[in-house]
C-alpha cells in the first residue's frame, strides 16, 4: 500500500520501523556481551544493567527522534554534529564511528564463523569468515539489502526464537526468582551498564527511513518500541542462560575466548535440537549485522569521497549495479583483514568493549547536540520534541559519558586496550581532518568551481 | 537571486545533459522515478521524470512522486546548473531530499557522473 503525503509515496509502517531498528542491533556477538555483563553481576543479576542500559537508550532514542525530525538527512549524526559543533568535529565523530562499525563487523564475522564451524566442523572458521563476508559483499555490490518484509520476517523470527528458547529453558531449569535480586557491587553495576550499551548498538540507524514512513511519528515510536523489545529479549535470555547453564561453563567461553556461549546455553538447556535452532537464529542475527554494517560503511565511504574527505576514487559508481563499487570492495578487504586479525589474536572482547564505549560516546554526543541545537536552531520546525528538553539531554549526555568511561576504566587489558584503541583511532582521524581534509576541501572546492562550466545562460533572452 | 525562469532553465538543461550522457542512460534504464522539485521561497514546482533511461522535464507538481527535492530557488538553480555540488547544501541542511535512501543515493550518483568525472 502507498500513502501519498505531499505527493511523496510512503510505504513503511510501524511494524517495519520496529523490525528494522531492533534488527540492526541483533548480532551473534551480543551473547558474549550478555555473558560479560553476567560476569560483572555474579551471573543472575545480568538483567539489571541490561534494563538500565535500555532506559538510557530510550533517552538517546528521544534525542535521535528530535534530531532526525529537525534534519531529515541520510548522513544522520554527521549532519547533526556539524550543525551543532562545526565540520571538524562532525568529520572526526563520523570517521571514528564508521571505523568502529567496521571493526564490529569483523568481530561479528569471527563469532559467526565459530557458530557455523560448530554446525559443520569440516569447514574451519577462516573459510567461513571468507565465505560469509564474500557473500555479504556480493549482495552489497549488487545493491541487494535486507529491508521491508524480509527484515520483518528475520527480526520477528529472531525475537520469537530467543523468547521461546528462554521460556523453555526457564521452565526446565532450576530457576529461582530470588537469585535475580543479587546484582553485585555498585561499581560493577556501573561498568556492566556501559558494556550492556552494546546490546543496543545501531537502533538509531533506522532514522534514514524517516521519509519513507506512512506516519511521521513512526520513527520515534518505532525506536522506543525497539529499545523496549531489545530490553525484554536480552533480559529474558540473560536470565535463562544463567539460570540453566553453569556459570563456569558460560564464563569459561569468554575467558577461554570461545565466542559461542549461546550454543553452550542452547545445548545444555534444550539439547541438540535447541542448539540447531540457536545456530539458525545466530545466522539470522549476523545476516542483518553484515547487511547493515557493510552497506552503511560503504555508503559512508562513498559520501566522504564525494565530500572531499576521502580520495575521489572511492566515489566511483558501478554503471551496471548503480552501487559504489570501489567503496564496497574497500570495506570487503578491511572486514576480511579485521576478521582474520580477530581470529588469530582472539581479541573480540576488546572490540566489544570498544564498540560499547564508542556507542555510549555517540549517544552522549547526540544528546548534547539536542541541547546545543535547541539554542542555535531554536526557530527551526521540530516534528518531535524530546521530553525533558535540554535538562534531560545534558543529564543523559553526562550519564552516557560516565558509563562509557566506566567500560574502559576496568582492571583488565581488554578494557583499557579498547580505550587506547579508541583514542588512537579518534586522534588519527582528528589529525587527518585537520592537516589534510579541511585545507584540501577549500582548495578543491575552489578548483572545482573554476573547472565546472556553468550551463547558466549569459542573457535572460536565452531562457 | 535566481528566478523561477532560471530554475526552470537549469532543470531543462539538467534533463538534456542526462539524456546526452550514454553512461547515465545505461545506468538509469531500470530506474523509473518521478522527482518533484520545490522552491521553498517562491513556491514554484517542477517535475523531472526518469523513464527507461530518459529524463523528461515538466512544469508543475506531480500528483505523486518518489523523490522530493526542496531548497530555495537560488540553491536549486545552482545545483541543477552544476555550479555547486549538491553535497554541500545537503550536508548543511539547506537542501532537503525526501525519498528512499536508495533513490537519494541514485540522484547523487547522477550528479556525480554528470559533473564530477
Amino acid at each position: 500500500m502507498t500513502a501519498p503525503q505531499n505527493g511523496l509515496r510512503r510505504t513503511i509502517g510501524l511494524r517495519t520501523v520496529i523490525s528494522t531498528s531492533a534488527g540492526l542491533t541483533f548480532a551473534s556477538s551480543t551473547f558474549l556481551v550478555v555473558v560479560t555483563v553476567g560476569m560483572l553481576m555474579g551471573g543472575n543479576g545480568a538483567w539489571l544493567p541490561i534494563c538500565i542500559a535500555g532506559i538510557l537508550c530510550a533517552i538517546a532514542a528521544a534525542a535521535f527522534a528530535e534530531l532526525c525530525g529537525l534534519y531529515p538527512n541520510a548522513a544522520g549524526i554527521r549532519v547533526y554534529v556539524q550543525r551543532a559543533f562545526g565540520e571538524e568535529a562532525a568529520q572526526v565523530v563520523a570517521l571514528t564511528y564508521m571505523s568502529v562499525v567496521t571493526l564490529v563487523v569483523g568481530a561479528e564475522a569471527y563469532v559467526l564463523s565459530y557458530v557455523l564451524h560448530t554446525a559443520i566442523p569440516q569447514i574451519p572458521p577462516p573459510i567461513w569468515i571468507v565465505l560469509m563476508i564474500t557473500l555479504a559483499t556480493v549482495a552489497n555490490f549488487r545493491g541487494l539489502k535486507v529491508a521491508g518484509m524480509l527484515q520483518d520476517i528475520i527480526t520477528y523470527s529472531v525475537v520469537v526464537s530467543i523468547v521461546l528458547m528462554s521460556l523453555f529453558a526457564l521452565n526446565t531449569g532450576a530457576f529461582h526468582p530470588a537469585a535475580l535480586m543479587h546484582p553485585g557491587s555498585p561499581g560493577s553495576l556501573f561498568t556492566a551498564v556501559g558494556i550492556a550499551i552494546f546490546l543496543f548498538v545501531g537502533f538509531e540507524w533506522v532514522t534514514p527511513l524517516a521519509e519513507e514512513v506512512k506516519d511521521h511519528r513512526s520513527i520515534a515510536r518505532g525506536m522506543f518500541a525497539a529499545v523496549i523489545l531489545l530490553t525484554v529479549v536480552y533480559s529474558l535470555v540473560a536470565t535463562a542462560m544463567f539460570a540453566t547453564t553453569g556459570r563456569a561453563a558460560l564464563f569459561g567461553t569468554v575467558m577461554h575466548r570461545v565466542p559461542t556461549p549461546h550454543l553452550v546455553f542452547a545445548l545444555t538447556a534444550l539439547g541438540r535440537a535447541g542448539a540447531w535452532v540457536m545456530i539458525v537464529t545466530s545466522l539470522f542475527m549476523s545476516l542483518t549485522t553484515f547487511n547493515a554494517g557493510l552497506i552503511s560503511v560503504s555508503r559512508f565511504i562513498y559520501a566522504s569521497a564525494r565530500d572531499h574527505v576521502l580520495p575521489p576514487r572511492f566515489a566511483h559508481v558501478s554503471l551496471k549495479y548503480a552501487t559504489p563499487d570501489v567503496a564496497v570492495f574497500t570495506i570487503y578487504v578491511v572486514a576480511l583483514v579485521v576478521s582474520m586479525a580477530v581470529y588469530f589474536t582472539r581479541s573480540f572482547v576488546t572490540l566489544i568493549n570498544l564498540a560499547a564505549v564508542t556507542e555510549a560516546l555517540i549517544y552522549s554526543f547526540a544528546l548534547v547536540t539536542v541541547a546545543s541545537l535547541r539554542k542555535k536552531d531554536a526557530s527551526r520546525e521540530r516534528p518531535y520534541r524530546m521530553v525533558g528538553g535540554s535538562v534531560l539531554a545534558i543529564s543523559g549526555s553526562v550519564l552516557f559519558l560516565l558509563v562509557g568511561l566506566g567500560v574502559v576504566f576496568q582492571n583488565n587489558p581488554a578494557a583499557w586496550g579498547a580505550g587506547i584503541l579508541l583514542v588512537v583511532i579518534a586522534a588519527g582521524w582528528f589529525a587527518y581532518v585537520r592537516k589534510v581534509v579541511l585545507p584540501r576541501k577549500e582548495q578543491l572546492k575552489l578548483q572545482q568551481k573554476q573547472r565546472r562550466a556553468s550551463r547558466r545562460p549569459q542573457s535572460s533572452e536565452e531562457l | 537571486m535566481s528566478t523561477n525562469e532560471e530554475l526552470s532553465h537549469s532543470l531543462r538543461t539538467f534533463a538534456d545533459d542526462c539524456n546526452a550522457n550514454e553512461k547515465l542512460r545505461v545506468m538509469n534504464r531500470d530506474w523509473n522515478r518521478v522527482i518533484h522539485i520545490h522552491a521553498d521561497d517562491t513556491q514554484a514546482d517542477f517535475t523531472l521524470t526518469s523513464n527507461d533511461g530518459t529524463v523528461v522535464y515538466s512544469d508543475g507538481a506531480p500528483s505523486t512522486c518518489d523523490l522530493r527535492v526542496s531548497a530555495n530557488c537560488e540553491i536549486l538553480t545552482q545545483v541543477f546548473y552544476g555550479e555547486v555540488s549538491p553535497n554541500e547544501p545537503y550536508n548543511e541542511g539547506t537542501l532537503r531530499v525526501d525519498g528512499s535512501e536508495d533513490d537519494v543515493l541514485r540522484l547523487d550518483f547522477i550528479t556525480a557522473m554528470l559533473w564530477e568525472e
